[in-house]
C-alpha cells in the first residue's frame, strides 16, 4: 500500500525500505511528532484569524526540473485582494536531517518547483510564507546558527524566495499553552509581522 | 476555534490513512502500526498537558475505532 504518508517517509529515509511491515515503533513516534506538530501550526493559524481556502497535510511539490517530489507538512492557500498567497510549514527534526542543510537547499528547491518562468507562471513567490517549525529544544548555539542562515539565504535570494519564518519549539509550545486564544491569536499576528504585514484580518 | 484535538479528529487525511491501515493486506501488522501512531500521538498531547485526560482518551478511543473500522471492512 501507498499513500502520502508512506511517499513522505520514503522521501526522509532515503536509505531504508519504507513499507507498512518495516516501519516500527520509533519511526511510527517520529510521524506522530510531525502530525502533532503540524495540527498545533494549522490551530495556531486559525487562532490569528488565517482563513484558509484550502489545507493540504503531507504534500509534495513535483520539482519541475528534477521531476522529484519536495515534501510540506502543510500547504495552506489564502485567497487576498489582489493575489492568493500560499503558506508551506516544513518541520524539521534535526535528529533526521539538518535544519540549516534544508534552509540551504531552499533557493534550489523552490527554483526546482517553479521551473521555467517563461513557461509558466512560479508556484512559490517572494510573498509567499514558509514556516519552518523545529519539533525539538534546540541548542543555544544551533538555534544561533540556524536564525543566521534563515538570514543568509532570505537576503541572498530575497527576489525570489518566499518569506522564511523560524518557529522553534518554545515558541510553538508556549503559544499553544496560552490560555487566552484572543491573547494567543495576537501573539502569532506578531509573529507572522517578522516577515510580512499581515493581511489576515484585513 | 478548533484545537489539536478536534483537527486531529476531523482530518480526512489522518482517517483515510488509519482506514487503510486497517485494510492493508498484512491486516495485523497494518493494525500495529496504526496502534503505534495513535498511541504516540496521544503521548504526544498528554505531554503537551494542554488537555484534561479524558478528552485525550476519548481521542484515542475514537481513532482506534477509525483503525478496527478499516479491519471489520476486510472482515466483512
Amino acid at each position: 500500500m501507498q499513500n502520502f504518508w508512506m511517499d513522505f517517509m520514503t522521501f526522509m529515509f532515503p536509505d531504508r525500505e519504507v513499507t507498512i511491515d518495516k516501519l516500527d515503533e520509533r519511526l511510527c513516534g517520529y510521524m506522530a511528532n510531525r502530525i502533532y506538530t503540524s495540527l498545533g501550526f494549522e490551530q495556531l493559524l486559525l487562532d490569528a484569524g488565517y482563513k484558509p481556502e484550502r489545507i493540504r497535510y503531507m504534500t509534495s511539490f513535483q520539482g519541475q526540473q528534477s521531476r522529484t517530489p519536495h515534501y510540506f507538512d502543510l500547504a495552506a492557500t489564502f485567497e487576498q485582494e489582489y493575489f492568493d498567497n500560499l503558506l508551506l510549514a516544513r518541520v524539521v527534526d534535526y535528529t533526521v536531517s539538518s535544519p540549516q542543510d534544508f534552509v540551504n537547499s531552499l533557493p534550489s528547491v523552490v527554483r526546482d518547483i517553479n521551473g521555467d518562468p517563461i513557461a509558466r507562471p512560479a508556484l512559490l513567490r517572494d510573498h509567499d510564507i514558509i514556516a519552518i517549525i523545529s519539533p525539538n529544544t534546540m541548542a543555544t548555539g544551533r538555534l544561533t546558527r540556524l536564525r543566521q542562515t534563515i538570514r543568509t539565504v532570505q537576503v541572498s535570494n530575497d527576489v525570489t524566495l518566499p518569506r522564511l519564518l523560524l518557529f522553534t519549539n518554545e515558541e510553538l509550545t508556549n503559544l499553544l499553552k496560552c490560555e487566552d486564544v484572543k491573547e494567543r491569536g495576537e501573539k502569532v499576528v506578531e509573529k507572522f509581522r517578522e516577515v510580512r504585514p499581515y493581511r489576515g484580518g484585513e | 476555534m478548533p484545537d489539536i484535538l478536534e483537527l486531529l479528529l476531523s482530518n480526512p487525511q489522518i482517517q483515510q490513512f488509519l482506514t487503510s491501515l486497517g485494510t492493508t493486506a498484512a491486516k495485523e501488522t497494518g493494525e500495529k502500526v496504526g496502534k503505534w501512531i495513535v498511541n504516540s500521538i496521544a503521548v504526544k498531547i498528554r505531554e503537551s498537558k494542554l488537555f484534561k485526560e479524558d478528552k485525550v482518551a476519548k481521542a484515542e478511543k475514537e481513532l482506534n475505532e477509525v483503525l478496527s473500522k478499516g479491519k471489520k471492512q476486510v472482515l466483512l
